[in-house]
């Protein structure tokens, strides 16, 4: 039996953590995934850069009490590589 | 930082999973001194990413800790909730102290005056429900949907309420009972979907203490009624509500 392979943009420990949060959500920002994840300031922001440029993700970046913020949101291609993903460990996992 | 020297980028992606922090940097200081550039950018590193033991390293992953991970996450999302303990805490001791009020202005006073207490506290709920809401939502770090569909399950709530009210009112009748029926609806809901087993009980207490409002006409039972089911069914969630929610907020 062959496998698909797994998609090496999630399959990575933190770029999947985030991809999973937004899932769940309809937007959030950087600080609630930061908590979250427990990540880096510095590696959360470039891992979210690749989920950007691969357009799993999409990022609005404006400002709140004149402090920036940066919000993140799930992408339509990044919903379905989710998906594909998920079905993917799933045919792994399969007795 | 410019990290022009051979193998510096591999190193560093190598040992600490930070490839594009590289290149990010390159962009951020043309111009610096290249030697003194290329070991603060490996200082940083090596303390950001060596010493930390979170989700941050490139390493591989078994399909069961991805879902793992995943389940984890989705979970963690799931309990991102807004705080809504405080809109139960302050209906159940407004509506409680509004009943209270009507039913001693009904006994003590003129019976034509009994509505004015059901005015002031709603218009006074209305007001720090907005206020606090507005706030509050400042402060939000996440849009959860189901915060949204909570919201419109309460102002739907409202807006049946309001119809009931008037056409009670024009038809002669107490609305009493009929509204707290109606307000076992958007408990329950609220407590399905949060799964918060105090709310859906309280819900179903609204139900029951609306069907028992159905068969008296004594004033002090009906305010025993009314105040109970507010009680148990929006004061004491509130209070085990808050309580959790203080826990998954410092989690």
């Amino acid at each position: 039996m062959s496998f698909a392979p797994l998609d090496p943009i999630l399959h990575n420990q933190l770029r999947l953590a985030v991809v999973s949060l937004l899932v769940g959500v309809e937007s959030a920002e950087f600080n609630f995934i930061l908590e979250k994840t427990g990540a880096t300031r510095g590696n959360l922001s470039v891992q979210l850069t690749k989920l950007k440029d691969e357009g799993y993700i999409t990022i609005t970046k404006g400002y709140r009490d004149n402090y920036p913020l940066t919000t993140c949101k799930l992408a339509p291609k990044g919903i379905k590589a989710f998906e594909q993903y998920v079905k993917a460990i799933q045919d792994y996992l399969k007795p | 930082m410019h990290l022009g020297y051979p193998g510096v980028r591999e190193r560093l992606s190598k040992g600490f999973g930070a490839d594009k922090a590289g290149r990010a940097c390159e962009k951020e200081s043309d111009g610096h001194d290249q030697k003194y550039s290329v070991f603060v950018v490996y200082i940083i590193n090596k303390s950001m990413f060596a010493s930390s033991n979170t989700i941050s390293m490139e390493q591989s992953m078994t399909p069961a800790e991805s879902l793992k991970l995943i389940e984890s996450m989705i979970g963690q999302a799931k309990r991102s909730f807004s705080r809504m303990s405080f809109y139960f805490l302050l209906w159940g001791v407004l509506l409680i102290a509004a009943m209270i009020a009507a039913y001693l202005l009904r006994t003590n006073g003129s019976p034509a005056m009994q509505g004015i207490p059901w005015g002031v506290a709603g218009a006074l709920g209305g007001l720090i429900s907005s206020i606090h809401g507005a706030r509050e939502g400042r402060k939000e770090q996440v849009a959860n949907p189901m915060d949204r569909i909570i919201g419109w399950v309460w102002a739907t709530f409202v807006i049946t309420m309001i119809i009931m009210i008037v056409c009670s009112v024009k038809n002669g009748i107490d609305p009493g009972a009929n509204i707290t029926l109606l307000t076992g609806l958007p408990t329950f809901l609220t407590g399905q979907i949060i799964r918060f087993r105090p709310l859906i009980l309280g819900g179903i207490l609204f139900w029951l203490a609306g069907i028992a409002m159905q068969f008296t006409q004594d004033a002090a039972m009906l305010v025993g009624l009314y105040c109970g089911a507010m009680l148990l069914g929006y004061i004491v969630p509130g209070v085990l509500l808050k309580r959790q929610e203080d826990v998954l907020r410092t989690a």
